[in-house]
């Protein structure tokens, strides 16, 4: 068959030419970096930065931003990025989150009732634009979030309802009547938010299209005097930032470029960041972090967030509604194994409704693994033999290990747990209606202040988390509203703490663990500040220096 | 009814075809070895509770992501479960979830297929535009829909695996019933008198199985590779249950180091895929051969 | 009938079975219990909120209005607003749409490399080892989940061995081309870009290759199906008996005819691509038409979703049109009555 061996070998002939040519086409690198040379490797065991030395490369799940309209962003990403294109009247300035630092305001003042505030802004601030920016802008930045309406208002609904709320007294002084007394610090500290960025109100003008203020072209457009300029988003790619060359601060920033590339898988930002192609990844799991952690040029960024993760037990489905039912839960599982086994790092197991970190956290830990003491209870309750029920939650990880082991304990007491997955739209929706009934969640607290997480968990009246589980509780809805009041700080301390160890004893919730963040970067870059939040990092600050 | 249908099949494993049958089989290769590994499959599956001597779902935290090792011969997961165990015992869901979705699809598809074919008119011009709409439909995308609609858990997994499988059975039935309902031998039973319901059975039916199986043989396969891809976004079986495709998925993110995780029932989704896939197309070329004659 | 009856009337077959799909997807999306704008609002939001933005949207209206409006919209070319992007799905879809048929082209392309080829190889030397081996090779590619072999490739291909690039469609230090296409290729090709159009070639073989593989398997099988078919007809045993060497006969005569079976299978294989794209584009952070629809599952933002699901299906249709278009035109003794 002489004519088919012939065949047969042209095609495999064909075969080896596009093999060939792939190999070739793969054998082609990228051209060299524009960087400096990097240092010699002799002094401290540092791998080189392979990454050009201007511009810092994050790896980011950005699949949550929406937009990048100040008075909208409400998400992980969006913040992030909207930190570093916009200023604010006020900030925080990491490490230090107690005490805001004048940022456009150059200084303030308070009428003694806590309701009248005035703030002086700073004169020779200009956006990137080139527009100087002066009270006018500043009003109306805080007045377009009252008039959007949109998420992120929510943090500013309390006390500023109307637009006439805000004015201006001259072109650089603003006056803010708030409807109520604020603790200042409380005050001070949600100007802090992203919301309330200070945006270049000519700029937006100009590209309001339908009243909307500016907002579709702000979803992917930046008008602002922070270091950074948007210079494009590419949905599900990549964030470029470039350097603003009209920022106020002299000095900053240090870099040029940031590039935020999305990579929505863990082992992804993984490989990349072991391969130096990256120099930060944000998204790694415990026990990538745990791979790392050892390698040469990798440093690992760790600090506690302001996010804890629960589980909240519905008191309209019963058993749920005695006491010593949900008590027993709470005795019946192993925080320990949870937080050192399954979360290595991740995680610290903190049993209280205001993290570790913020003004009134409650260090208690009363509650561990005691099968017996939980068995007495739910005998006590009526229900020796256990029960069933469901627990909802989201198909992500790590949460969805803690609840399979959540699942295993409580079986030894007897209680049967049928895990429900739902992606976050289902859940929400059925949650927001009372109709789980037990939920693996998580809160993270929208600014450094115990108000949020005191209000979400402890009353209802504001249709949040203790509404959601349908505790219907007013000791502890009165002490959160009167809490947030409170202008002596010490006493406002110790009404946290009273209500926190109050719903610790009586609450729907049995506190999991508060999360504990791990950055991974290269050692290359430098202040890379650990944050709490996810919006206080200042990128303006962040530099690259090759020599470790 | 029972007559007709053990008559016939009666006469089928007596014919000759049918031993012409078995020694092609034994003739390739390939085909055996596709064989071995679907039987191995099942038997694996119902001496499960013999040969996995560990429960697939205790844990034990602190003996997470231990590499394999005589106690454990697969090693352990991020929860501190044998991975052994779960493999075997997994076996029996994909393949539960790969028969019920493929018997489902097969029996609902074939027998609409068969009977548009047959009866023709509108009744077939209905049946081939709303295969044609499935058919547009990528696979995935549909079952993801279905299965994002009636919640996650291995019920509604099979459900939106079988919506879309159907249609593939239907068409090939119906094309064999078309080349045969020409044929002299059913003018001849009709003009008998046969009823129709005979016909259909006698002398249709033994026709139009043989792409089918072919077909289902290769869905097994498809089946448990989909309940991966569900399990993979999250929409597939809920935990602690042992599923392989999610078993893979869940492994991802331990590959660089932890490699046993996902590779072990990566590697028993591959070989009883590969398994069915190879029973099938053998089995194809055993009919073509056959029809040859 | 004819050729040109026969192909109006699949074009306006295809347009019915579109609608029924838009109905099918429309039902799908909104029997779903689910609250895709509380979602994308978050935990936080406000019960008031959430309703003042589901009436903005229109979703408090009942059902059958919602979809009358929808079919409006749809003739004029409308597929509304995506909720979580808040962009016109449209512009979302040609934003996102050239990835994906950047990816599924090249896969296809592989797919056909070595799919045709292994075929070949397998019919001609029937029951022996060469085709064994090549079924085996094609079969291992179905056999496994599309998403384990992505990572593995990268890791062992990128991180261990370096020889090919990390997840994403170019370097970030390259010059981006402008957006002509939108495929990263074509447009570094004619603006003359060659750097970008090397390194995005370089970033787009592993995935190719992944989804290629995965598709190759059914092209291999009816390949080798549809030459045996071929070499066995008694025209082919008369071109050999008459004294024609065997290369001429495979290539000449039996390709030609195997081929056309194996076109209208490389048609429906480019719709599962279109499909594998959903898990792929997720390893190797592609921004595509499957990392969208994803989103938009998940999140069941109604107006993406059945954007995307149309799209879909209207590709898929084109292409099995087009065809089933060629077969008819090819193969004479074809017409479907």
């Amino acid at each position: 068959m002489e004519g088919v061996s012939k065949a047969v070998w042209a095609v495999v002939a064909v075969v080896i030419v596009l093999v060939v040519v792939a190999a070739a086409i793969a054998m082609y690198k990228p051209a060299a970096p524009t960087a400096p040379a990097p240092a010699p490797p002799a002094p401290a065991p540092t791998a080189p930065m392979i990454t050009p030395a201007d511009t810092l490369i994050i790896a980011m799940d950005t699949s949550d931003a929406v937009s990048l309209d100040p008075a909208r962003a409400y998400e992980f990403a969006s913040c992030f990025v909207v930190n570093q294109l916009y200023d604010k009247l006020v900030d925080f300035e990491l490490p230090d989150l107690l005490h805001v630092k004048p940022e456009v305001a150059e200084k303030w003042e308070v009428s003694p009732d806590g309701k009248i505030w005035t703030f002086y802004i700073r004169k020779g601030i200009k956006f990137a634009s080139g527009n100087p920016l002066t009270a006018d802008d500043v009003v109306y930045s805080l007045q377009r979030v009252i008039k959007l309406k949109q998420t992120a208002y929510s943090v500013l609904k309390p006390f500023l309802q109307s637009p006439e709320q805000i004015e201006k007294v001259d072109d650089y002084t603003v006056r803010i009547k708030l409807n109520k007394t604020v603790a200042p610090s409380f005050f001070l500290s949600v100007l802090t938010f992203t919301t309330s960025s200070i945006l270049d109100s000519k700029v937006v003008e100009a590209h309001a299209k339908n009243g909307d203020m500016g907002s579709e072209w702000l979803n992917d457009h930046s008008a602002g005097s922070g270091p950074f300029i948007l210079e494009k988003w590419e949905r599900e790619s990549q964030f470029v930032l470039k350097a603003n060359p009209n920022y106020w601060k002299p000095g900053e920033p240090a870099l040029k470029t940031i590039i935020i590339k999305h990579v929505p898988e863990p082992t992804d930002q993984l490989l990349l960041i072991k391969k130096g192609d990256v120099d930060v990844a944000v998204d790694l799991t415990a026990d990538q972090i745990k791979q790392v952690e050892n390698q040469t040029g990798i440093k690992i960024v760790r600090v506690e967030r302001f996010h804890n993760v629960y589980i909240g037990m519905n008191v309209a489905v019963k058993p749920l509604d005695k006491e010593e039912v949900r008590d027993a839960i709470r005795y019946c599982i192993d925080y320990d194994a949870i937080v050192n086994d399954i979360l290595k790092g991740a995680a610290i197991k903190w049993q209280t409704v205001v993290p570790k970190g913020l003004l009134g956290a409650n260090p208690k830990t009363p509650y561990y693994k005691n099968v017996t003491l939980a068995k007495q209870l739910l005998a006590k309750a009526g229900y020796p033999n256990g029960f069933e029920i469901e627990l909802t939650t989201p198909p992500i990880y790590p949460t969805i290990d803690v609840a399979t082991k959540i699942q295993a304990d409580l079986a030894e007491c007897g209680i049967k747990v049928k895990i429900i997955q739902m992606t976050a739209s289902q859940m929400y929706e059925k949650y927001r209606k009372q109709g789980l009934q037990l939920v693996l969640a998580g809160w993270g607290s929208d600014y450094p202040d115990p108000d949020s997480n005191a209000m979400a968990f402890g009353n209802y009246r504001i249709k949040q988390l203790a509404w959601r589980n349908s505790w219907y509780d007013d000791y502890a809805a009165d002490l959160a509203e009167k809490a947030s009041v409170e202008m002596d700080t010490s006493k406002r301390e110790q009404m946290y703490l009273n209500l926190t160890d109050y719903i610790l004893d009586h609450g729907p919730y049995a506190m999991l663990y508060q999360t504990v963040a791990q950055q991974a970067i290269r050692d290359y870059v430098k202040n890379w500040l650990p944050d709490p939040t996810f919006y206080y990092l200042n990128l303006a600050r962040v530099s690259k220096v090759p020599s470790g | 009814m029972h007559e007709v249908i053990t008559l016939a099949l009666m006469d089928y494993l007596k014919s000759e075809d049918f031993r012409i049958t078995l020694y092609l089989v034994r003739k390739s290769p390939l085909t055996m070895l596709g064989m071995t590994l679907a039987i191995s499959l099942i038997l694996f599956a119902i001496l499960a509770p013999y040969i996995a001597k560990q429960d697939p779902i205790e844990q034990d935290p602190s003996k997470r992501l231990l590499p394999p090792s005589p106690e454990h011969p697969f090693g352990t997961d991020q929860l501190g479960r044998d991975i052994f165990s779960r493999v075997i015992w997994g076996s029996r869901i994909s393949l539960t979830i790969a028969v019920i979705v493929v018997a489902i699809s097969f029996s609902t598809g074939t027998v609409l297929g068969i009977v548009a074919g047959y009866f023709g008119g509108k009744v077939d011009e209905l049946l081939m535009r709303i295969t044609d709409m499935f058919m547009a439909f990528p696979r995935l995308i549909l079952a993801m829909a279905v299965a994002a609609a009636l919640g996650p858990g291995i019920f509604n997994t099979v459900i939106a695996m079988a919506f879309v499988s159907w249609v593939y059975y239907a068409r090939l039935s119906r094309a064999s019933t078309l080349q045969v309902r020409e044929e002299m031998f059913v003018e001849a039973a009709r003009a008998i008198g046969a009823s129709n319901l005979r016909i259909l059975f006698k002398h249709i039916l033994p026709v139009t199985i043989s792409p089918v199986i072919v077909q289902a043989t290769l869905d097994m396969g498809g089946a448990i590779l989909t309940a991966a891809a569900l399990g993979f976004l999250g929409l597939g079986v809920q935990p602690p249950t042992p599923e392989w495709g999610v078993m893979v998925s869940e492994g991802r993110r331990f590959i660089t180091e932890q490699w046993w995780v996902s590779t072990f029932p990566g590697f028993a989704i591959l070989l009883a895929t590969l398994g069915f896939n190879l029973l099938g197309d053998g089995i194809n070329d055993i009919l073509n051969v056959r029809s040859r004659r | 009938m004819d050729l040109r009856t026969y192909v109006i009337r699949r074009f306006i077959l295809m347009i019915f079975v579109l609608f029924g799909i838009v109905v099918i997807t429309f039902v799908i999306s909104h029997v779903i219990p689910a609250d895709p704008i509380g979602a994308i609002l978050g935990p936080q939001a406000s019960p008031e909120l959430v309703e003042k933005i589901r009436r903005e949207w229109g979703f408090d209206k009942p059902l059958h209005e919602q979809f009358v409006d929808y079919i409006f919209k749809l003739m004029k070319g409308d597929l509304g607003k995506s909720i979580r992007t808040n962009n016109p799905v449209v512009e979302d879809l040609l934003y996102f749409f050239p990835a994906t048929i950047e990816l599924a082209t090249s896969a296809m392309i592989v797919a056909i490399a070595i799919g045709i080829p292994l075929g070949i190889i397998s019919a001609v030397k029937k029951d022996k080892w060469p085709d064994h081996i090549s079924r085996i090779f094609a079969l291992v590619g179905v056999s496994m989940p599309v998403f384990w072999l992505g990572l593995i490739l990268l890791f062992v291909l990128y991180y261990k061995l370096g020889i090919f690039p990390g997840p994403g469609r170019l370097d970030p230090g390259i010059p981006e081309p402008p957006r002509i296409t939108g495929l990263i290729t074509i447009d570094s090709l004619i603006s003359g870009n060659f750097k970008a159009l090397l390194n995005s070639l370089w970033h787009l073989a592993l995935p190719s290759f992944v989804l290629g593989y995965y598709a190759s398997a059914s092209i291999t099988r009816i390949t080798r199906t549809a030459l045996l078919e071929v070499l066995n007809q008694d025209y082919i045993k008369t071109a050999r008996s008459k004294g024609l060497a065997e290369r001429v006969v495979l290539f000449r005569h039996a390709l030609r005819n195997a081929l056309i079976p194996t076109t209208t299978v490389i048609g429906m294989t480019y719709g599962s691509l279109l499909e594998g794209a959903v898990l792929t584009e997720t390893i190797f952070a592609w921004p595509g038409l499957g990392r969208y629809s994803t989103g938009a599952f998940l999140s069941v933002d109604f107006l993406a979703v059945m954007g995307t699901t149309l799209l879909i299906a209207l590709i898929y249709s084109l292409a099995n049109l087009i065809v089933d278009i060629l077969y008819a035109f090819l193969d004479p003794r074809i017409r479907y009555a």
